[in-house]
Order: C-alpha cells, then structure tokens, then sequence
C-alpha cells in the first residue's frame, strides 16, 4: 500500500463497525454507519473530556489517526500493541472512563 | 492504430474497474460523500451516491475514457497511442482513478478541453488545478477561464497559499496527475514534431495561436 504514487492515502476498514461516540475517523465513520461521532483529535478533544467528567463511560473508535494526529491523547499501551494492526487499516474501539487525572482505556471486545 | 487504442483502453479499464469496492473510503472521498465539501469540489458534489462501487464509479469511467481522449484529440496520433497506454498502466494514473477524488474527473476535461475550450469548464470546476491544461488564446476565453479559476480557488474553505508551496506540490504525487497528461499533450502536439522537424500547423505557429473559429476547429483532419 505504501508507495509514492499512494502517498497520502491510507485506508482504515470502518465497514461494520460498531457504534462510537467519538472516532479519529469521523467522515469515514460516519459514511459507513449513518451515525456521527464526536472527534477523538487534540484540537477538537474538549467534547471528549466533557463526556467523561458526566461519569460516562465513552467509546472510542481508533483508526490509523491514533497513530500520528492523535497520537497524543491515545495511550502508549493501545500504540505500542495494536499499532501495526491500526497502520494496516485495522479499527478498534475502547472504552473510556475517568476524569481529567486518570483515563482507563479498555479494548472494547 | 484504433486497435491499439481499444486495447490500451481495455486494459485501463480493467485495472481501474477491477474490486473496485475492495478498499474501504479513504478519508477524502468520505468527506466527499458525506457531504462536507460544498464549496470545494462542485462537479464532485452531483456525483455522489451512498455506496462505495457507485461512488468511484464516475472517476473509474473518467479515468479509462481519458486514454481513447488522448487519441481523439491530438494531432500526432503515434504519440497519442503511447500516452494512452501510459496513461492506461501508470500506477499514478491507475490508482487515483480508483478513487473518489477529483483529479481523474479534471484530468478527463482538460484533455477534451485540448480540442473544445469550453470542457475547461466542468474540469474547473472539479479542480482548479485543471487550470493547468489551458491552451492561450488570443481571445477572450483566456482572460475569463483564469478568472473563474481564481473565483473557484478563493471560495474554497482549503483555499490558501500552501496550494502555491512547492514543497507541498512535491509531495503530494495526486497533484501531479492533471499536470502529467499536460505535459503529454504538449509534447505530442508541440514537443515531438519539432524535435522532429516536421513542418506542421503547431510545430510553425507555436503555443499561443491565433485560431480563427473559437472551437479549435482544424483544417481538414479526420480523427476516427
């Protein structure tokens, strides 16, 4: 896939995925679910943080944009394990719950 | 010739048709068929249909019927059946096909707009880039498809300097897909011929010619 003639595409597979309430990918999300989903991305992340100071636990959806665009606010953890496999149009969802101190990520089965 | 016309554009329709549902949207073509570009991509906007196939379908078909236009358009026709078949199996040209962006669309336009000044329009307004592929005319069509160019440009919310940054258009290998087939019509029509010495119409008269019928129409030529 990786070839000067592809650059910048790169393809996340959101065909079946489930229901998120934030993603990396919206456009893309939001094409293959009907659904819109707030942003998972640094400068749009305020949302994020407002839905989880309710208590709520969120659902995260994580595409190859955890990886370089929000990179940042994606765990090292979720990076490190399942960056290959997000870099290679993989998609996952976590769950998210915490506050402004402590985030816990589960991986959504 | 017309058979090997035929079979460069069998071939590249074949690359650009084939699975052609296999990758999911990239990003680009779901902002597209989500509806988020407006002011950006206004041919691209009538196109759009809610599923992956139909969706790239335009820009499959746009991208194949670009080889047998090359053919149908140029002057030096050995020439045009090479930059068909290059054209028909360039790996740039192939793969930007397959996907819901506007540069096989403009790309299309601008070499019907080689023959027909007027098909700058639609490619205009698929991309500003198709720009690129205007002939100089002597007349009034000049002025007023770089204005529109301009117009099309500014009312672009991504419509800012980065477009003139040479780093950008360096890396960015989809902006070189209309200014590739400009260079080859140039070539066949100007380039070639005066290489080789042949006395014809262009090869005297250079780029900026003064035609007298506003359709570029050329003296006595048979095409197909």
């Amino acid at each position: 896939m990786d070839h000067w003639w592809t650059t910048p595409t790169r393809f996340a597979d959101w065909r079946n995925a489930p229901s998120c309430d934030f993603t990396t990918n919206g456009a893309v999300y939001e094409w293959y679910t009907g659904k819109k989903a707030g942003s998972f991305r640094p400068v749009e992340i305020k949302p994020f943080f407002d839905s989880l100071a309710t208590g709520d636990t969120v659902l995260v959806g994580l595409d190859y944009y955890a990886m370089n665009i929000s990179s940042g606010i994606t765990p090292e953890g979720i990076r490190t394990a399942y960056g290959a496999y997000l870099w290679n149009g993989g998609v996952i969802v976590v769950a998210v719950t915490g506050n402004d101190s402590m985030l816990t990520f589960f991986l959504n089965q | 010739m017309k058979l090997w016309v035929f079979a460069a554009t069998a071939v590249g329709a074949f690359l650009r048709f084939t699975n052609l549902w296999d990758n999911p949207l990239w990003i680009d073509e779901a902002l597209l068929g989500v509806g988020a570009l407006p002011h950006q991509e206004f041919l691209g906007n009538l196109l759009v249909v809610h599923d992956d196939y139909w969706l790239r379908f335009p820009y499959a078909l746009a991208g194949t019927l670009t080889i047998p236009a090359l053919f149908y358009v140029m002057e030096n026709k050995r020439f045009a059946v090479a930059a068909g078949w290059f054209v028909a199996v360039f790996p740039l040209f192939v793969f930007w096909s397959r996907l819901a962006r506007p540069y096989a669309l403009a790309g299309l336009f601008v070499v019907l707009a080689w023959r027909w000044w007027w098909a700058m329009w639609p490619g205009l307004a698929c991309s500003p880039v198709a720009l690129l592929g205007m002939r100089l005319r002597k007349s009034w069509t000049t002025p007023v498809l770089i204005a529109s160019a301009l117009i099309l440009y500014l009312v672009r919310p991504d419509g800012d300097a980065r477009f003139f940054d040479p780093d950008f258009f360096l890396t960015q290998p989809r902006i070189w897909y209309v200014p590739i087939l400009v260079v080859l019509l140039w070539c066949g029509d100007y380039l070639v011929p005066w290489l080789g010495g042949r006395n014809s119409f262009r090869a005297k008269c250079g780029p900026l010619v003064d035609y007298p019928d506003p359709f570029c129409r050329l003296e006595e030529r048979t095409f197909l």
